[in-house]
């Protein structure tokens, strides 16, 4: 991450004018091509939640079974359907989507542990097929839930339209999976802080407070306030808050909450205040910004103000050249005037 | 690791019960017995799965098992309706239109131009497909179609690629998308359904919501005019080249869920 230089840039802009890189979007399907839809076992406990709410006991083996329909009419649709673990979004957000984010410490299993394998269907035309997946519950058993989805992913590659094409539509379906020996208990959660640390998120400098559920108990409509101070200062840095977030059984989050390039080495503070499930919790934590990770977010920050910059170190240059010629040309008048003097004396 | 060793092992195991079978048929079932318990070793091994099988089996019913829905008339004469699905209809194309290199090198934001995918001055790069199949998209329609018969609710999520990448070009990360339009929605109130969000970045992002008893039958969103849809850029700190054109993927993922 090199920082730009104000001068090339100058330069760019005049090269390029007003007309930049072209940013566009792909000619995709119209919509997704395809649907799945649940199929209910026996073990569902409401039919009509639109997801898969299993009961589930010990050492059980079963199988669970969507429908995948490839609906165009014209062309074969090969998609793939994946038991995949549900994670905790950095927005508060249970996702049910792949992310290849590691097991949570506190996780006995994740969904795709106990699933068989992905399988991959090629669907012609109009046509529908059902996959089945196998499940073993551990013998051992669960506590509390596993949550996670069938999820199912158009793999079919798009007609490559030239090279105009900037946003290249993609379609997924995902139906949510919750596994419970007793699907109707509540467990009283726990939340912890796990890491608390200067970072960087989409070119921003961020501070990263990894909040973790360490229950099997997924829950919703979690308020979540968090500040930064200086340690040993009440005066608010930087805040952020989260209204009706949700949180996956057994994950891990980093909320992160934007610092501007004020971020400076030294000890901070951060408090949060979250409350779920009709508890509150106070957490804490101090961490360092260390010199080197406080140079690091700046360089990583291009200043927003290059343009201004090059303009300025124009202008700043054409005036230094001007103050330097004038001093020489005062030097040469009083060399001149020394020259002289000595006639009026 | 674990779970390839595991399946090493079963596979042994396997072997070994076939070797038994070709010896002597008596010892099959035995044989059997010590396959589970292998796939049994150790509690809380990671290998459960193994000895578990994905199958797919062909349908011949368009509508066969997608759900148990039935709807009772209030009428004499009853009637009960085959439950649809839960579908995608519609996303639209995004143009973003030519970007400003200021914009993308110092950060800043690109709304949206237009729907219409822009086609390349030498039009025999454009394959007749995307002028013959995609006439849906170019009106900016997002179409969520809830045919359940449920009213269970549904979310919507948007998720960008890891980067806009160009041929002979250093990706550009840190770009974010935001799209926001009022609903109309079939059935009950669409001020729930609004499409709003900010910072769509690679992580999926839920853009609606549609919370039980809302989004039955068609949900739509027409993505046109500048504020439907954004790009915002991070400052950059790489070098962009001149009528480069960037790349990404976008993954829309109609999902039902606990």
């Amino acid at each position: 991450m090199r920082r730009p230089n104000g001068l090339l840039l100058l330069l760019l802009f005049i090269l390029l004018g007003t007309g930049g890189p072209i940013v566009q979007a792909a000619a995709p399907p119209a919509g997704a091509e395809f649907y799945i839809a649940p199929i209910y076992p026996r073990n569902q406990t409401n039919l009509k939640l639109g997801y898969f709410a299993l009961k589930v006991t010990p050492g059980q083996s079963a199988t669970l079974s969507v429908q995948v329909q490839n609906i165009s009419k014209t062309s074969t649709r090969t998609i793939r359907v994946s038991p995949t673990p549900a994670t905790t979004s950095s927005s508060a957000e249970i996702n049910y989507t792949p992310t290849g984010k590691p097991k949570d410490p506190t996780a006995q299993y994740t969904l795709n542990q106990l699933f068989s394998r992905p399988a991959t269907v090629t669907l012609k035309p109009g046509e529908g097929k059902v996959v089945t997946f196998q499940y073993i519950i551990p013998k051992d058993g669960l506590t509390g839930q596993i949550l996670g989805s069938i999820y199912a992913l158009d793999e079919t590659r798009a007609a490559d339209s030239g090279t105009q094409f900037a946003l290249q539509n993609h379609f997924a379906m995902a139906i949510g999976v919750l596994l419970a020996q007793d699907p109707a208990a509540q467990q009283p959660v726990t939340l912890t802080l796990r890491t608390v640390k200067p970072g960087i998120t989409n070119h921003v400098p961020t501070i990263l407070a990894n909040v973790e559920n360490q229950t099997a108990q997924l829950f919703r409509g979690m308020t979540a306030t968090a500040t930064v101070t200086r340690s040993g200062s009440d005066r608010v840095l930087y805040t952020k808050k989260i209204i009706n977030g949700a949180m996956a059984p057994n994950s891990n989050f980093d909320l992160t909450i934007p610092a501007d390039t004020h971020l400076t080495p030294g000890p901070y503070t951060l408090i949060l205040t979250a409350s779920a499930m009709g508890q509150v919790f106070h957490l804490r934590r101090n961490f360092t910004v260390s010199a080197a990770a406080a140079q690091q977010l700046t360089v990583a920050q291009p200043a927003r103000t290059n343009a201004w910059a090059a303009w300025l170190t124009a202008i700043a240059a054409i005036l230094g050249a001007m103050i330097i010629f004038w001093i020489g040309l005062l030097a040469r008048n009083r060399k001149g005037s020394d020259h002289y003097a000595p006639k009026h004396g | 690791m674990m779970i390839h060793h595991a399946k090493q092992l079963t596979a042994t195991v396997l072997s070994s019960a076939a070797l038994l079978l070709i010896l002597s048929p008596v010892t099959v079932g035995a044989a059997d017995t010590t396959g589970a318990a292998a796939g049994g070793v150790g509690p809380g091994d990671s290998g459960y799965n193994l000895s578990a099988d994905t199958t797919v089996t062909a349908t011949a019913n368009y509508f066969a098992a997608t759900t148990t829905a039935g709807a009772v008339a209030k009428s004499t004469a009853e009637f009960s309706v085959l439950g649809g699905a839960l579908e995608l209809t519609a996303v639209p194309d995004l143009s973003f239109g030519q970007v400003n290199a200021g914009t993308i090198l110092n950060g800043g934001d690109q709304k949206l131009t237009n729907n219409t995918v822009t086609t390349p001055s030498d039009t025999a790069k454009v394959t007749s497909k995307n002028f013959s199949a995609n006439d849906g998209n170019s009106g900016g329609a997002l179409v969520v179609d809830d045919l359940r018969g449920t009213g269970a609710g549904w979310n919507l999520t948007t998720q960008l690629g890891a980067s806009f990448t160009a041929p002979d070009a250093a990706p550009l990360t840190g770009i974010t998308l935001s799209l926001n339009a009022p609903a109309t929605a079939q059935i009950g109130n669409a001020d729930t359904l609004k499409l709003a969000a900010t910072g769509i970045g690679t992580e999926a992002a839920k853009v609606v919501t549609a919370p039980s008893g809302f989004g039955i039958g068609r949900t739509s969103w027409s993505l046109t005019g500048p504020d439907a849809a954004g790009l915002h850029f991070a400052p950059q700190s790489v070098n962009v080249p001149a009528n480069a054109i960037y790349q990404t993927d976008i993954t829309w993922t109609l999902s039902t869920g606990a």
